[in-house]
């Protein structure tokens, strides 16, 4: 009986308390899942679907100039108009590419007319790079 | 013997196994943590100069360059030629562009033009062949249209003779 107990204890010891750290991970897991699809450069637009883009990671290297549905102009998250882009995609630059994301369903011309207030002010972006979406698999 | 078989099996079954269950869990964290760095896809276009120099007159397009026209109506014409689906586009520009050197389509769209649009036709164009795509100027009546009452037809065959001069025997 005595080596029962014995056997017993030690095997109580083996064991470490797996559930908080479970849960833990669960959260952790939980908190990814929310936070990745927030995580896109910019604002949020609805852009165009095109699948002969390249695709590259997103590691925050572009300025991206956005273009919402109502026309309103972004530059990285803040608000400016159209007199007002050149400047401020001068200012704060600092020789990064420049992303243009226009959502689907704006007017060609609202796009193009920030494309070229930029192009006329700021040097080196005779070559802009426009956002797009891969098409899912159908 | 039989009781304590019993017991010692039940014990067993008390506990769950969980770690198969915090391996997969712990891999699924790894993979978002991984691919949290979203991928951007883009393509490049390019601008013309802001002060362009002598610039030939709109309507006029060299016969060797490819300019792409997207109307108000979201319609397409290949120079000049419409283009009534995507389909043909791409057929039509993959034809022109076979064994050239340089792969640059031209596309000119009208402001009021969908933006999605234009990024459809440039994506139908980069498929069939461009590998660099230009805007041309931004002009506020949209990009030449055949004359109304014209064909393209007659014009890309401007030797076959008109209908009404045939001789007549």
């Amino acid at each position: 009986m005595g080596a029962k107990v014995g056997g017993k204890k030690g095997g109580a010891m083996a064991e470490i308390n797996v559930t908080p750290l479970v849960d833990v991970v669960l959260v952790l897991l939980i908190i990814f899942m929310v936070v990745t699809p927030m995580l896109s450069s910019g604002i949020d637009v609805k852009l165009p679907q095109a699948k002969t883009a390249e695709e590259e990671k997103d590691l925050g290297q572009h300025l991206v100039i956005s273009v919402r549905n109502d026309g309103a102009v972004f530059v990285d998250k803040d608000r400016v108009d159209l007199e007002t882009v050149a400047a401020r995609v001068e200012e704060i630059r600092d020789n990064r590419p420049l992303l243009i994301k226009g959502d689907q369903s704006v007017t060609f011309g609202q796009v193009r007319e920030v494309m070229d207030k930029i192009h006329e002010r700021v040097q080196g972006t005779d070559t802009l790079l426009l956002a797009v979406d891969k098409p899912k698999e159908k | 013997m039989g009781a304590k078989v019993g017991p010692g099996g039940q014990g067993g079954m008390d506990e769950i196994n969980v770690t198969p269950l915090i391996d997969i869990v712990l891999v699924l964290l790894i993979i978002f943590m991984v691919m949290t760095p979203i991928t951007v896809e883009k393509m490049a276009s390019n601008l013309p100069p802001t002060d362009p120099p002598e610039e030939p007159p709109p309507d006029q397009v060299p016969p060797d360059q490819l300019m792409v026209a997207i109307y108000e109506d979201n319609t397409v014409a290949l120079n000049l030629k419409p283009e009534p689906t995507d389909e043909a586009l791409h057929e039509d520009v993959r034809l022109r562009l076979r064994g050239k050197d340089k792969k640059t389509v031209f596309v000119d769209a009208h402001p009021k033009a969908n933006y999605g649009r234009v990024i459809t036709v440039i994506d139908v164009v980069r498929d069939a062949g461009a590998d660099k795509i230009g805007f041309a100027d931004l002009k506020e009546e949209g990009p030449a249209r055949l004359p109304p009452g014209v064909d393209y037809a007659s014009l890309s065959a401007p030797a076959a003779p008109a209908p009404g001069t045939a001789p007549a025997p």
